[in-house]
């Protein structure tokens, strides 16, 4: 968002306020004529401007409350006994019946703090993993010649389009093969290097000067360390925009740890919700407070990862652009 | 920018000290990609396209039945239920993506907007909640009592059958589906958007280009490759959803909400019909990977 800056720059000249007001124009913003704001304007577009954002910003608001309400009704709910919970309907505020009942049931009856772990450090092994691999494979797509690059490139693109559902279970029976089922590897393994990962950095190294590998090159250093001191630490924005994809997608997996994983203790956080889940039929005492309670410990960790990654994101992932 | 592309290649400088040096290098950046690519992708598309074949519990030896098992699915009922539902997810996952996403992306990327990085959290807060806690919590919103048939009550509608009705529940399940997944589609566009220059804006501006001038004419044409990503990525999405089912409805009432790999993996993992699984994968991997193989062509060779 490159946007923000120039407007606030003191000092312009009128020609360079006209282009800024033009940037703005593109981010649908300030709506009048694009004119020297030295120039004073009518007051009556001022007024039908000042309403407008007005109503731009109250609809905004508006509607991410309605798209955030489920998230708090359930934070909040995971303090609220059944009964409050649905004799408040949609209220939020759990009043006089605030109760840390359902945590204190969920850590003594589920192995929560494993589940939480397990899904922890598959996540960040996996992120870790994946942007290594993948900007190892993008940097030598984008900055190298070699034969058969362009089918290469093409198996990549296959890898991509093909659902992952496909190989569920292919893969499954291959991973009983190699003896991993119940094992975190499974998880990891056959992840660490996805194709979108090399497609996206690949995209972005492209994108960087060639003078540093060839200055490298000079000073003698070996094309790995080339890629590890000169190319690694230039691919920031991308890193973060791939890792919040495989962050975000290891944590919230559901179907590949529901078919490898088979002891309770080895469960990621969603399988664990879902064991959770499970128990309430029949009976038992499983309440929904309680199934509230494990969702917001999983959303805790992918809060944070997405308040770190999300601006990165947004400026680290490009495309072929035309 | 592609090095892909032979016209640039061209104009380009040769590579220097000898491109056959450069390209064995070469072969060490790129081969850990393709290792475990073979491993845990050629491997089990190969498997796949065999066991499709053949008739297995994953007990002794498969058994070959030639093509039975595709001719099976044809005539499955369930299979009548789960493509009709497949069709709901993926074109409301479509029309969403386009109708809503990208002009929140455009709304969220506006300098008028107080508080811009709150509204955006606002937003994508339901991509980061996990489906597994999703779906407990539209399982209470959407329970008969619960909290949105008592806002629909408070203005006459209701209550509606959400997820009991065989009529609603596939849409029910597109909904929280879509709920989860607006705000990660709109940060797709927004990173598009913040990829275009901002010399074209000045210069259209310079040129006299009002508001929706260049929108029309620089926006939405430099979002073409993004917008196509987007499509690909929903599409594939789409086609393969199955954890708000499994979780909110199980796939009922009635398979009314099942999904397509949610009857998959009941298939190969409920009743050990591995090889009716295995089919419906090499069907899934056929269409979906052929349409969105050509997308990524095009958008691929647009660089």
């Amino acid at each position: 968002m490159s946007v923000t800056g120039a407007e606030r720059r003191p000092g312009l000249s009128p020609v360079r306020q006209v282009t800024s007001d033009g940037q703005n124009l593109a981010g649908r913003a300030i709506s009048g004529p694009a004119g020297p704001a030295t120039v004073a304007r009518p007051r009556g577009r001022r007024v039908v401007k000042l309403t407008r954002r007005l109503v731009f910003n109250l609809l905004m608001w508006v509607l991410g409350l309605v798209f955030f309400y489920p998230f708090l009704w359930s934070i909040a709910g995971s303090f609220k006994t059944d009964t409050a919970l649905f004799g408040q309907g949609a209220s939020l505020w759990p009043g006089s019946t605030a109760t840390f009942a359902n945590f204190r049931k969920l850590f003594a009856n589920f192995p929560v703090v494993d589940w939480l772990l397990n899904s922890l450090w598959i996540a960040v092994a996996l992120t870790a993993l994946v942007v290594f691999f993948a900007a190892l494979g993008g940097y030598g797509f984008a900055k190298f010649h070699f034969r058969a690059k362009r089918a290469l490139f093409n198996l990549i693109l296959v890898s991509l389009a093909i659902p992952f559902g496909a190989i569920l279970v292919p893969l499954y029976i291959e991973i009983t093969h190699l003896h991993l089922d119940n094992n975190d590897l499974a998880l990891i393994l056959p992840f660490m290097a996805p194709g979108i990962g090399v497609f996206l950095m690949r995209q972005f190294i492209a994108g960087l000067s060639d003078e540093v590998i060839e200055a490298g090159r000079i000073d003698g250093a070996s094309e790995f360390r080339i890629f590890r001191s000169l190319i690694l630490p230039q691919l920031k924005p991308a890193a973060a925009a791939l890792a919040t994809l495989s962050f975000v997608g290891s944590w919230n997996n559901f179907l590949w740890p529901l078919v490898v994983l088979n002891g309770t203790n080895r469960f990621t956080l969603p399988i664990g919700i879902y064991t959770v889940l499970g128990a309430s039929g029949g009976g038992s005492p499983v309440s929904y407070g309680e199934m509230l309670a494990i969702g917001s410990i999983a959303s805790v960790p992918v809060v944070i990862a997405f308040f770190v990654l999300q601006r990165a994101f947004v400026s680290g992932f490009r495309l072929p652009q035309q | 920018m592609a090095i892909t592309t032979p016209a640039p290649a061209m104009t380009r400088r040769p590579p220097r000290a000898g491109g056959g040096f450069r390209g064995r290098v070469a072969v060490a950046f790129v081969a850990p990609f393709y290792v475990l690519f073979s491993v845990f992708f050629v491997i089990p598309i190969g498997a796949l396209c065999y066991l499709s074949l053949t008739s297995w519990s994953g007990f002794g030896a498969p058994h070959f039945i030639g093509f039975a098992n595709y001719t099976g699915l044809v005539h499955d009922p369930v299979m009548a239920q789960v493509l009709p539902n497949m069709a709901v997810y993926v074109f409301g996952s479509l029309g969403v993506a386009f109708g809503v996403s990208l002009p929140l992306a455009l709304a969220l990327s506006s300098q008028t907007l107080w508080g811009r990085s709150v509204v955006r959290f606002l937003f994508f807060s339901p991509v980061v909640a996990p489906t597994a806690g999703v779906a407990i919590v539209f399982n209470v919103l959407f329970n008969s009592s619960g909290p949105v048939n008592s806002v629909l009550r408070t203005i006459g509608i209701g209550p509606v059958n959400w997820l009991g009705s065989e009529r609603v529940a596939a849409y029910s399940i597109l909904i929280v589906v879509v709920w989860q997944s607006i705000g990660f589609t709109a940060m797709y566009f927004m990173a598009g958007l913040g990829n275009i220059p901002p010399d074209l804006y000045e210069a259209a501006a310079l040129d006299g280009a009002g508001r929706w001038r260049s929108a029309w004419s620089i926006t939405l044409p430099m979002l073409k490759s993004m917008s196509l990503f987007v499509a690909i990525t929903v599409f594939i999405g789409a086609s393969q959803i199955f954890d708000d089912p499994t979780i909110i409805t199980k796939g009922g009432p009635g398979n009314s909400s099942m999904s397509y790999l949610q009857y998959l993996y009941t298939q190969g993992f409920s009743y050990l019909h591995l090889g009716v699984a295995s089919a419906m994968g090499v069907v899934l991997a056929a269409v979906v990977g052929t349409i969105s193989w050509a997308q990524y062509r095009r958008m691929a060779r647009e660089a």
